[in-house]
Order: structure tokens, then C-alpha cells, then sequence
């Protein structure tokens, strides 16, 4: 696969739309746990 | 007072940074569009990567407090420009990411900046928060009015002095960065957990709402610069309420007193643009509730209310509200549920700032 094909595949189609989503969902759930290990701390630390 | 001095000369300059960099985000945003794709995708990929991972980024600015990474990000911002303007058909993959990955990157590294410096005042991290409207409309202006890559370049790299100027509140005794402050007076009753979902809900409430605002004066260019000028001021000028009022006061009066003013000014545009101002005024108050939730973390907590932002104004990328009825009744329901939620979560105005000035 040459190095076009390769660029077209990745900005064209469905594909980008697609690693958008997952991406976003990783990140908001990743948040949440991240928001919920600091909240942990705070209530350890009072 | 020297930390009013030193958090309002941050707010500033974040302000300015900030304003730059929505210039160049949306100078290039019509340009992210490629062949293949609905018209919708890259406006929703660009708000989905530029909103969303704010609160990842802003983790690692928490861990790093010394990461200058406003610097990294106008730089980014700087590179995806150069990515358009040198190969706009190869360079449009890795621009967009750089923009975005540049735009996160600015964002957090000024909330951070303004948060911290502030001492319990949120006004500072709202004056920071309005200057991204002014970008906006700057930056499409540009757009429409055909100006080259060089000077939007020229003009983002014109806030790089800035990111070496900005004053950063350290401790006396570890010469660690300051934490935050508790800019927000929280019911005692409401939970940590209780108070971050329900700030989120009320942005992504507020978020869905902006674009149901019935608008029909805006049809010329002053106009729209008028309605951009009014939400970036709603913002600054929310922060100064919230400190000078307390939290709970500041929350009814930008949204209880916004709704007839953005309802009897759908056809009024002075009545309407002093709804705008009073509605964007919560953008502070909700980032202070999170903050002071989290203080050690001011990155994740300003990622939070972006988190919001991108959920509230999503669906709306696959639906616009053009019916009058329609956008009467998302107005009154999403004001009613913000308000409830606000009146729930937020307490008595206690004297914390007038305290701080005496000392």
C-alpha cells in the first residue's frame, strides 16, 4: 500500500469518524474515574 | 490584595492567549472539511478532539504544574497552520490534530494558570474563559475576509511572550504551585461526587440551550459580532458576580433573569443580547463549583466542564432547532432544570473574599 492510499484511508470515509467516537468515549470514562480516585483522595486526606 | 493584582494580570493574559487561539481554530475550521464526508464531521471531530481530551491533558498539566504547555500549544497551533498552508490536502490529518492537540494544550495551561493565581476569586479564570468568544468571531472574520496563513501565524505567536510573563503563584514553604481556592460556596449537604455531575449536567444543559437561542435579528456581520461580543463579556463579567454576590445569588441571576430577555428578544436585539450576557455568566460559576471540588487538580476540573460543553452541544450537530415553539420551550425547560439543579447544589455566600483582602 503506497504512502497516498494510506493517507486517503485515514482522513477520508468513515474511518476517522469512527476512532473519534471510541476516543472520546475512552477519554470521558477515563475522566470519570480520574475524578472519582480524587474525590477518594480528598476524603482520605480531610 | 497582591493576589487580586497578580490573578487578574493572569486572567489577561490568558485572555489574550486564548483569543488567539480561537482565531486560528476558526479561521481553519471551515478548512478541516475533506472529500468523503458529511459537512457536520469535522465540525463534530473538531469539537469532539478539542473539547474531550482537555480533562486528559489537563491531568498531565496537574502532575507537571511547571509543563508550560500554553507555550507547546501555540506552537501546535503555529505547526497546523504551516500543515494548511504548505500541503492542504496531505496536512489536513495532521493539522487537524495539531490544532486540536495545540487548542487542548492552551486551554488547560491557562485555566490552571488563572485558577491558581487567583486566590478564592474565580474572576480571573472567567476573564481567561471570555476571551475565546472574541476569538471566535475574530477568527471567522479573518476566514470570510480571505487573510492569509502568515498573519493568523504571525498573530498566534504574537501571545508567546505571554506564556513566560504569566504570574505563578508558589507556597512559602515548598515553592510548589499554589492549589486552588474555594471560589464556590457549596451546599454542605451536597457530595463531592453530587456537585461535579450535576455542574457537568448544568453545562451541557446551558451547551444545548446556546443553540436553541432564538436569534432571527442576526443577519449582518455587526450583528454577529455583537452577540460574540455579548457571550465573551456574559463570561468575564459572571466571575465578578460570583465573588462579589456568592455563587448562589450570581446562579439565579443569569439564569432566571436571562430567560424573558432571550425570549421576548428573539426579534429585539438589544433585549436578547443582555439575555446572551446574563446566560453565558454561569460558565465561571460552574467551572468554580468543579474547582473547588478539586483543587488539586484544576486541569481535570477544567476538562470537566469542556466534557459538558461537547456533550450538551452534540446533538445539535445532527439537529438544528428552527421552530420558534421549539426553541421557546428547550429555553424555558433547560433554564428550569439548570436553576433547580443550581439552587440545590449551591449554599449560603460565605465572607471568604472580604476576609482575604483585610489580611
Amino acid at each position: 500500500m503506497s504512502w497516498e492510499e494510506l493517507v486517503q484511508i485515514a482522513c477520508d470515509g468513515p474511518a476517522p469518524l469512527i476512532a473519534t467516537c471510541v476516543f472520546c468515549v475512552a477519554c470521558v470514562i477515563t475522566t470519570f474515574i480520574l475524578v472519582g480516585k480524587e474525590i477518594k483522595n480528598k476524603e482520605k486526606e480531610e | 490584595m497582591k493576589t487580586k493584582n497578580s490573578g487578574m494580570r493572569a486572567g489577561w493574559m490568558c485572555f489574550y492567549i486564548h483569543f488567539v487561539t480561537e482565531v486560528a481554530c476558526f479561521f481553519l475550521l471551515l478548512r478541516l472539511h475533506g472529500p468523503g464526508l458529511p459537512r457536520w464531521t469535522s465540525v463534530f471531530m473538531y469539537d469532539a478532539l478539542a473539547f474531550v481530551p482537555q480533562s486528559m491533558v489537563g491531568r498531565v498539566q496537574d502532575r507537571n504544574p511547571r509543563l508550560r504547555l500554553d507555550l507547546i500549544g501555540l506552537l501546535c497551533i503555529t505547526a497546523a497552520l504551516s500543515f494548511f498552508a504548505l500541503d492542504p490536502q496531505h496536512g489536513r490529518a495532521i493539522g487537524t490534530a495539531m490544532l486540536c492537540l495545540g487548542n487542548c494544550c492552551t486551554h488547560i495551561s491557562c485555566a490552571d494558570s488563572t485558577l491558581r493565581a487567583g486566590g478564592d476569586r474565580i474572576t480571573p479564570a472567567a476573564v481567561f474563559v471570555g476571551g475565546g468568544s472574541f476569538g471566535v468571531i475574530s477568527g471567522k472574520l479573518l476566514d470570510t475576509a480571505g487573510c492569509p496563513y502568515y498573519v493568523v501565524m504571525l498573530i498566534v505567536l504574537s501571545a508567546v511572550p505571554l506564556c513566560f510573563l504569566i504570574p505563578e503563584e508558589k507556597t512559602e514553604k515548598t515553592g510548589e504551585p499554589k492549589k486552588c481556592g474555594r471560589y464556590a460556596d457549596i451546599a454542605p449537604s451536597v457530595t463531592p461526587w453530587a456537585a461535579v455531575i450535576a455542574s457537568v449536567a448544568v453545562v451541557a444543559f446551558r451547551g444545548f440551550m446556546g443553540y436553541g437561542i432564538p436569534t432571527s435579528w442576526n443577519k449582518t456581520t455587526f450583528q454577529t459580532v455583537m452577540l460574540y461580543f455579548a457571550m465573551g463579556s456574559g463570561k468575564s463579567l459572571g466571575g465578578s458576580l460570583m465573588d462579589r454576590y456568592g455563587t448562589r445569588t450570581a446562579s439565579v441571576i443569569s439564569i432566571a433573569v436571562s430567560v424573558p430577555f432571550l425570549l421576548f428578544g428573539a426579534d429585539r436585539m438589544m433585549l436578547s443580547l443582555f439575555g446572551v450576557m446574563l446566560f453565558s455568566m454561569t460558565m465561571p460559576i460552574t467551572l468554580g463549583i468543579i474547582a473547588t471540588v478539586l483543587p488539586e487538580t484544576p486541569g481535570l476540573a477544567f476538562g470537566l466542564t469542556t466534557i459538558g460543553l461537547f456533550l450538551g452541544s452534540c446533538p445539535l450537530l445532527f439537529h438544528k432547532i428552527t421552530d420558534r415553539r421549539v426553541q421557546f420551550a428547550t429555553v424555558l425547560a433547560a433554564s428550569l432544570v439548570c436553576l433547580v439543579i443550581m439552587l440545590l447544589i449551591t449554599g449560603k455566600k460565605r465572607n471568604r473574599i472580604e476576609k482575604e483582602d483585610a489580611e
